[in-house]
């Protein structure tokens, strides 16, 4: 397997419709070797929730939303939402195949009078998945968190090698790395270094 | 030397397996296990190099890292690696080494010839001789260099690379002899996870060494190989051998270094394996186990190759099966010494112990083994190797000896005591404590969740070890951390260091060739503490750090001044324990890896349109596109120029985006920007000036009012992080009360910012539902809408002085519409700029870079800026009562004025001091911002100048580092269109929105 460059489209402006691209659009983001895989996930949107968690208003208001607050550290997923706790009064929401506007319109509707807000920021994130036996490995060599102690269910924010990194695991097999735009091309290149004894 | 066949049965090689090897540019033979020292004894090769100074011959003396003397050089190129200890080198095929002094060209060939001048090489040598004339130092550092001994420095890049591997566990044991494997197994049955390292390729210790002690009805060789077996079992242990832990930090982080494939021979490599990996290991406890190293005894020529300590020649013998000599001696002042006879005893021919001691001590003496007690060795005689000692009896009292006898010795092996490995224990700050019943330095292990373990802790015999490993395991197990230390002497260890010199050298150091009269002289000179006696004498410097001299050295200063060993003390112990290589430690963060680079949407289609790139803050920005012209300033010229003429386009998606929420977020504004944000309309944006508590201009940039809860800000490229935590901080320390909530989103949207007289036509033809009239769009306001079909926040603001207006998509965007635009706009000839142009554009204007024309010590008002400063805020600003300060608010502190140079086609140096014109000297500022102007076809400069307002017209001279003087004259900093009228589409509007 080979987790080579590929060529771009030499320039965007022949499309006649808008393109979409992800910051590891020149990459092959679907790499699977023995004792790892890698895959990143497009077209997520990523809205940053902001509210008080002892106001109960906000919560119920993000429970009108379908959603269930997380506690510190913890994320709760419900059909294509997740929410994820990121600091005590924010929190990141990936959303699957959900129509972004319709549902910024409805919680921009529920928080109309307290004290919370949605921002867009679907730009801001890579979503990159590991997994594999020596998938640990990979990010030991990156990052001194225990994530043996990384429980399914739970997030932590840090830097994997000098990339701020969201990190959170989604089931035993896996961890989802979500990643800045603009950091994530360093960052599949230090993942690909680090992960290059385990491909073969 | 030979080797003994058949193998010993607890030797580790494996003869089956010949490996062929180049020392010296000569072939060898040796076998699988073997290091390069044990190989070349079984080839009988006694001499490994020359030493320092003196340019003596020297053999190897110790069993392992302790090892000065044996430093080789080992192959070539990008695998080239210097000063490797041949006792540690795993020997592979087609291993290629060398000894830097024994090269035939080597320097060492001439060294004998100052022979006659050795007299005068007393400690401080150097220092003495070679620090006058002081100019020529640099002459006498290149030659004294060459003498020095060791590997030549790599000159090529390393061809292999290195990786870091993070761990946590419940406890980490260091050592993977007996002591550190009992109790690891110990540990690991209650199921804590336990890491364990051991440097040696084999774990074990020096079992090895000793393989016949007996445990219950076995020896201890089988005891550990059977805990070996049932370590591999535990899932909750890691076992790293080839890993030196070298460093012990605070909180339990400790560094240690894995040799991976080292060991390899060289077609064998996995180029996808790292070649050495570092292990940053944080620990619940920290069990050290890391064993005792012998220590010699200095007597006359004690540096013959032939000499060495008693447990490397019982390395050489029970782990390699090399017989290091026939005629044994072995000189001793404790039972080890005994314990070495009796080994050797079974396979020399003759075996003489020579023993400081009168008393008989615990350890039963094979027949064979002449004892002679209260004896020392008073010289080794012969050339190139020991061929004799001369010994003598030795008067307990008077400690002067009389010669007795020699005996012919082609084997010497010296058994002065033991030292525990405290090194580790020092690290993070405690001094290892003289132990007068172990006669040697005694580990502190004072620091919490840390204890230490066998001979470490003065435990020898194997009994003894397993009770105290599995005791220690206990205590870590049931969290009751006692004292440690053995309260019995060291193998009745005589406080014997030194034999009364008869006249020759007696070496301490040999790896920087110290002897016991250079200690002598440094305390004569007035050096006593040990510490300056290291730095005078060089006693414990080098890639061995005194792991056999530094007790010695202890105990020859104690002596000479009277004191106890305590009083004397020790030097520092720092990391790293044994050396490790630069690559290890910078891991794989390296050339493209160093730093990150933070890529906009854009990148791919700046390196197809083959953009030069600078790094700003970690951001790669074009910096000047070469194919708009020649060179840089070939370039720059046509994108400034082209830009004001028709249409330019730049990528600033790199400035830093902060949105801001919240009931207060009007007040909050008004409190971290200098100007009124009350009143800012729905729709608008406005410029605004950061300062910091000193009053100081800290960061600057346009923030737009999306609603009246809802506004977003942007800030410097290379400022984002540091506001966005100083915003942060202010509120959540400070206002807590301000309903107010911060969002970073600069990686959310990307910035396509089209610029120029046709910046409007162009935006008519990738956006219907605007209306970009100068009416329904004006300068410094922003409109929602469709660009090239994507949804975009469009802002009408500008940092060149052109109609100018900024595309904000999200991300995923930004290319499409960037190279959207670049297609668009050859109508109009579009160019699109960098970093440069963009600099000399904004300059043209006058409008300042935070942190290029401001450096900390500019307040809005040394800036300039006034205008932006509003005194009528209900609530202050942040820096508003540094600005009344007597020294802030002074009128002549240097002021940012333009600067035009008299010849219009000198660029001036940015940096250059500016002088007083009549003197031609008094500095009065200096130059912040210089660019050549394309569009003025002169040369223009910005600068900070004491009392610069008021100077405007004024004469001053430029100086540049070269000492050229350029006379010029300082006027305002708009040199560009001063009344705004381009910046507004030639309309004339209200330039601050």
């Amino acid at each position: 397997m080979e987790m080579k460059v590929r060529m771009l489209m030499d320039n965007l402006a022949k499309s006649t419709v808008p393109v979409y691209e992800s910051a590891l659009e020149k990459y092959n983001t679907t790499v699977v070797g023995d004792l790892w895989r890698v895959k990143e996930t497009k077209k997520l949107s990523y809205l940053i929730i902001r509210g008080k968690t002892g106001d109960d208003d906000f919560v119920k208001a993000i429970e009108s939303l379908g959603l269930t607050l997380p506690g510190p550290m913890k994320f709760i997923e419900t059909a294509e939402r997740k929410l994820i706790w990121i600091s005590p009064d924010e929190f990141l929401l990936v959303l699957g195949d959900v129509p972004l506007s319709d549902f910024i319109e409805s919680a921009e509707k529920a928080f109309k009078d307290i004290f919370a807000y949605i921002i867009d920021n679907s730009g801001s994130f890579t979503n990159i998945e590991i997994s594999g036996s020596r998938h640990l490995d990979v990010v030991a060599k990156l990052s001194p968190y225990d994530y043996h102690k990384l429980t399914i269910g739970s997030v932590i924010s840090t830097n994997l090698a000098k990339a701020p990194s969201i990190i959170y695991r989604p089931n035993e097999n896996s961890l989802t790395i979500l990643v800045r735009f603009s950091f994530a091309d360093y960052l599949w290149r230090t993942i690909e270094k680090a992960s290059l004894e385990y491909t073969k | 030397m030979r080797r003994i066949n058949p193998v010993l049965p607890s030797a580790i090689i494996n003869n089956a397996i010949e490996i062929d090897f180049i020392f010296e540019g000569q072939q060898f033979k040796g076998f699988d296990g073997d290091t390069l020292a044990s190989a070349l004894s079984a080839n009988d090769v006694k001499v490994f190099g020359y030493s320092y100074k003196y340019s003596r011959p020297r053999g190897i003396i110790a069993p392992y890292a302790e090892e000065p003397n044996a430093l080789v050089s080992l192959e070539q190129g990008g695998l080239y690696t210097p000063n490797a200890k041949a006792t540690q080198v795993e020997l592979y095929q087609d291993l290629i080494a060398s000894a830097p002094t024994l090269n035939p060209n080597s320097i060492e060939k001439i060294k004998p010839l100052f022979k006659a001048f050795h007299r005068f090489m007393a400690a401080g040598f150097y220092y003495k001789t070679f620090m006058r004339p002081q100019k020529l130092w640099m002459l006498y550092e290149k030659v004294l260099r060459s003498f020095a001994g060791i590997s030549k420095a790599p000159v090529d890049f390393d061809s292999e690379h290195y990786d870091h591997m993070h761990h946590n566990c419940d406890v980490l044991v260091i050592g993977g002899g007996l002591a550190g494997l009992t109790a690891a197994i110990e540990i690991a049955k209650t199921e804590k996870s336990v890491i364990l390292l051991d440097e040696r390729p084999s774990l074990g210790g020096t079992t090895y060494d000793y393989p016949d002690e007996a445990v219950g009805s076995t020896n201890q060789l089988e005891y550990m190989n059977n805990i070996i077996s049932q370590l591999d079992t535990y899932p909750n242990v890691e076992i790293l051998s080839r890993t030196t832990a070298f460093a012990f930090h605070d909180e339990n982080n400790v560094i240690a270094n894995e040799m991976r494939q080292d060991h390899k021979p060289l077609s064998e490599r996995n180029a996808n394996l790292s070649r050495q990996r570092l292990h940053k290991i944080k620990a619940g406890h920290v069990l050290l186990a890391t064993g005792a190293s012998e220590r010699p005894i200095a007597f006359d020529n004690n540096d013959l190759p032939g000499i060495m300590l008693s447990t490397a020649g019982l390395s050489l013998l029970n782990r390699f099966s090399v017989l290091a000599g026939e005629q044994v001696v072995i000189f001793t002042n404790n039972d080890s010494g005994h314990t070495a006879a009796n080994y050797f005893a079974k396979y020399s021919q003759k075996v003489t112990l020579i023993d400081t001691r009168s008393n008989s001590p615990d350890v039963a003496l094979n027949g064979n083994v002449r004892l002679i007690n209260s004896s020392v060795i008073i010289k080794a005689n012969g050339k190139n190797s020991v061929s004799s000692v001369t010994i003598g009896e030795r008067d307990q009292k008077s400690n002067k000896n009389v010669l007795t006898e020699t005996i012919d010795a082609d084997l010497v092996l010296v058994a002065g005591g033991f030292n525990p490995v405290v090194h580790l224990d020092c690290h993070t700050g405690s001094n290892p404590i003289w132990d007068d019943n172990l006669v040697a330095f005694a580990p502190n292990l004072s620091k919490q969740k840390r204890s230490g373990t066998g001979a470490l802790t003065g435990y020898i015999y194997a009994t003894d070890v397993i009770n105290n490993a599995k005791e220690q395991a206990n205590n870590i197990i049931n969290n009751s951390i006692t004292a440690t230390t053995a309260q019995k002497n060291f193998l009745n260890t005589d406080k014997f260091f030194n034999v009364e010199s008869f006249g020759g050298k007696q070496f301490i150091d040999m790896q920087n060739d110290v002897t016991t009269s250079d200690i002598q002289l440094a305390i004569r000179e007035n050096y006593k503490s040990i510490e300056h006696i290291k730095r005078y004498t060089a006693l414990g410097f080098g890639t061995d750090q005194g792991k056999t001299s530094n007790v010695l050295g202890v105990a020859i200063a104690a002596q000479s001044q009277n004191l106890k060993m305590s009083e004397v003390g020790t030097t520092t112990f720092r990391p790293a324990y044994t050396p490790v290589t630069f690559g290890a430690l910078a891991g794989q963060h390296i050339n493209d890896l160093f730093d990150p680079e933070r890529y906009t949407p854009m990148q791919p289609s700046h390196i197809n349109n083959g953009a030069i790139f600078e790094t700003v803050g970690q951001w790669m920005r074009p910096w000047y596109f070469p194919n708009n012209g020649d060179g840089l300033d070939g370039a720059v010229f046509n994108e400034c120029l082209k830009t004001r003429e028709s249409l330019g386009v730049i990528d600033a998606s790199t400035l830093g985006k902060i949105e801001i929420h919240g009931p207060d977020s009007r007040e909050f504004l008004n409190r971290v920007y200098t100007n009124s944000w009350t009143k800012l309309a729905v729709g608008s944006c406005r410029y605004g000036l950061m300062l910091d508590e000193n009053g100081m201009i800290m960061d600057d940039g346009v923030t737009a009012c999306l609603s009246d809860d809802h506004f977003i800000m942007t800030t410097t490229t290379g400022g984002a992080a540091k506001v966005y935590q100083w915003l942060e901080n202010w509120l959540q320390t400070e206002w807590p009360e301000l309903e107010v909530y911060l969002s970073s989103v600069t990686d959310h949207f990307s910035t396509t910012a089209v610029v120029g007289p046709n910046s409007r036509e162009l935006m008519l033809s990738i956006c219907s539902d605007i209306d970009f009239s100068k009416e329904a769009f004006p300068f410094m306001t922003w409109r929602a809408g469709t660009v090239c079909g994507v949804s975009a926040r469009v802002m009408r603001i500008s940092f060149s002085g052109e109609l100018a207006y900024e595309i904000n998509v999200q991300s995923n965007y930004g290319r499409f519409v960037w190279d959207s635009v670049l297609e668009k706009g050859n109508k109009w000839s579009i160019v699109q700029y960098g970093t440069e142009s963009m600099h000399v554009l904004r300059a043209e204007k006058g409008y300042i870079i935070a942190g290029q024309d401001t450096d900390g010590s500019v307040s809005p008002i040394d800036a300039d800026l006034s205008w932006v400063v509003s005194k009528s805020k209900q609530f202050s600003f942040l820096g508003e009562r540094s600005l009344s300060r007597s020294d802030t608010s002074r009128v002549d502190r240097k002021q940012l004025v333009g600067i035009l140079t008299e010849d219009p086609s000198e660029v001036l140096s940015e940096g250059a001091q500016i002088l007083n014109s009549n003197t031609n000297s008094n500095m009065l500022g200096h130059v912040t911002s210089s660019y050549f102007s394309p569009t003025l076809n002169r040369s223009i400069a910005m600068g900070l100048v004491r009392d610069g307002l008021r100077r405007k017209g004024e004469k001053i001279i430029v100086a540049t580092a070269k000492g050229k003087r350029s006379p010029s004259t300082i006027e305002s900093y708009v040199f560009f269109d001063p009344d705004g009228l381009k910046m507004n589409g030639n309309e004339s509007e209200n330039v601050d929105g």
